[in-house]
């Protein structure tokens, strides 16, 4: 049905947004970045070009002098639909994202939550050709969180136009969304497939958000120079390049390491973040990694913020890719 | 000390406007007052003031409503000075405002008009709503400057158009200003004098209004004059109690 082609250029102040966004029709793009990267002001751009287009806000906006069955049925009535027809096609939309019971409240009567899954509901309804989500889960609770993204996943899969998905949590991108666009600065700097961005990151925001490890340096015959020491990796890129070890495939130790892996640094615990029975340990030293441990290992190697301890990585667990 | 230099002027404006009210209700001809405010000549004027009170309302919502919108949306250059003139009427003497209507619309005047204004009820009309705009321009104005756009762009994104948007989203938004302006301009038009004697004159039957009538009786028949007084007092009461909460709190 519809697809979406936007190259949009604002200069607001110091700020410069120049960026390209196409989306085919039938296509969820994720559109991510760091706070103040201009994802807003992209997708305000996309609005102001493109009326009609169905959009969540970050704040919902829902009518308040409406209840919700007629903040749904709003578009439905605005496409010619006749009252009564609206209202039950309204109520179906409320249904599918689990709110019919709170059809004849006013926003105000609405938890954050509820209104969030009304919104929803809202800009799905008229089945519009373009679809902007703009963190439709912000305001849903943790609790919430998985139930509204599988309702608006089958609602997605039916959706025959164009979807732009802004979000914070990469959950979100991974359930709902095909392909990835990050922006930093205004700018685009990686667009691709939801796999390839996560393993093949192309900026320190992007591999954080992926949870990797990213390095950046020059790829010779030895492995990847990264300035303060070279990188052992089974690799046959040359010249400058990036270099990714995911979290899991570092192993530490508090003693020099016996294994038989070629990439073995020095430093100290910098910080210990636990995730259910294990935990991301990062350290710093002359390289800056994040591992990913048990807990029990985090217990029985005594690790504390200041420790020292020694980073082993195999060269074959070392991604390199062209930078 | 310093809660008698407080106290004291407090009680005096309070007494200021409630002793003569009170007075009103003294010296009222209860006794006469279904027979005075039943009598021909006064529901002559009562109806005559409140259609010409409602049609006064009409223009102002037809006209100030519009006038409203360009005042809060538009960024045309020389609005403040626009907006000033507008509002003029709220502290101009009304019987300024009935010289300048006259010099406008009476005959050989600025605006040459195909039918006769002055001395007409419509004309009582017309003075009344130059002195009542202002008040409805101003809540409206405010109103729109309070309402949260970004409620007109989301139901642009939902495929309203302009008159949709207005209709469906800015109109029951901006419902509360737009009640309690129209509220105030219809009992400013109501009460309407100065502009109203000025251009329309005080002819029975078509121009002359509840306020002219008790002005005019005041000097022949004193109760017949505070009778005519409590029904406008009266009207007043109710629209305090209609701006009750928005105003009175």
């Amino acid at each position: 049905m519809d697809s979406l082609d936007v190259h949009v250029v604002r200069q607001l102040g110091a700020f410069a947004l120049d960026a390209r966004l196409t989306v085919a029709a039938g296509e969820v793009v994720a559109l991510v970045g760091p706070n103040g990267s201009g994802k807003s002001t992209l997708l305000q751009a996309v609005v102001e070009d493109n009326p009609g287009v169905g959009l969540v806000f970050q704040d919902r906006l829902l009518f308040p002098h409406l209840n919700a069955v007629d903040n749904v049925a709003f578009g439905l009535r605005r496409q010619g639909m006749r009252a009564g027809a609206a209202r039950a096609e309204a109520r179906r939309w409320l249904e599918r994202f689990g709110v019919a019971d709170y059809a004849e409240r006013t926003p105000d009567a609405l938890s954050g939550g509820q209104a969030q899954r009304v919104a929803l509901a809202r800009a799905l309804a008229p089945r519009p050709g373009v679809l902007l989500l703009d963190e439709p889960f912000a305001a849903v609770d943790l609790h919430g969180r998985a139930e509204v993204r599988r309702a608006l996943r089958a609602a997605l899969a039916e959706h025959a136009g164009a979807c732009v998905l802004v979000t914070h949590q990469p959950i979100d991108v991974l359930a709902l969304a095909g392909r990835v666009v990050v922006l930093e600065e205004g700018r685009v700097v990686q667009d691709g497939s939801v796999e390839e961005v996560r393993s093949r990151p192309r900026t320190p925001w992007v591999a954080e958000m992926a949870g990797v490890n990213l390095l950046e340096g020059t790829a010779g015959p030895d492995g990847i120079d990264i300035g303060p020491a070279v990188v052992s990796a089974s690799s046959f890129v040359r010249g400058p390049a990036f270099a990714v070890i995911h979290p899991n495939s570092v192993t530490l130790s508090t003693r020099p390491p016996q294994s038989s892996a070629r990439n073995v640094w020095t430093g100290r615990v910098a910080e210990i973040d636990p995730e259910g029975d294990r935990a991301r340990v990062r350290v710093t030293g002359a390289v800056d990694l994040v591992a990913e441990v048990t807990a029990a290992a985090v217990r029985d190697l005594g690790l504390s913020p200041g420790v020292e301890v020694w980073a082993a990585v195999k060269a074959t667990e070392v991604e390199v890719y062209p930078a | 000390m310093r809660r008698l230099a407080v106290g004291v002027p407090a009680a005096a404006a309070a007494a200021l406007v409630t002793v003569p009210l009170v007075g009103l209700l003294a010296r009222a001809p209860w006794r006469a007052l279904p027979d005075i405010v039943t009598r021909p000549a006064v529901l002559e004027a009562l109806w005559l003031s409140l259609g010409c009170s409602l049609a006064a309302l009409v223009v102002c919502l037809a006209l100030g409503v519009p006038l409203a919108w360009v005042l809060a949306r538009s960024r045309l250059p020389g609005l403040a000075v626009v907006r000033a003139v507008v509002l003029l009427p709220m502290v101009l003497p009304p019987v300024v405002g009935g010289v300048a209507l006259l010099f406008a619309f009476g005959r050989g005047g600025v605006v040459p008009l195909p039918f006769t204004l002055p001395f007409t009820t419509a004309g009582a009309v017309t003075a009344e709503a130059f002195v009542a705009l202002p008040f409805l321009v101003l809540a409206v104005e405010a109103g729109l400057r309070q309402l949260d756009r970004r409620y007109e762009d989301a139901a642009a994104a939902l495929g309203a158009g302009p008159w949709a948007r207005f209709r469906h989203v800015t109109l029951p938004l901006l419902g509360p200003s737009l009640a309690a302006g129209a509220a105030v301009c219809w009992a400013r038009a109501l009460g309407e004098f100065g502009a109203t004697i000025t251009f329309a004159g005080s002819l029975p039957g078509r121009t002359r209004t509840l306020p002219l009538a008790v002005y005019t009786t005041l000097q022949t028949d004193r109760d017949g004059a505070i009778a005519l007084s409590l029904v406008l007092l009266a009207l007043s009461v109710v629209v305090m109690a209609g701006l009750r909460g928005r105003w009175t709190r």
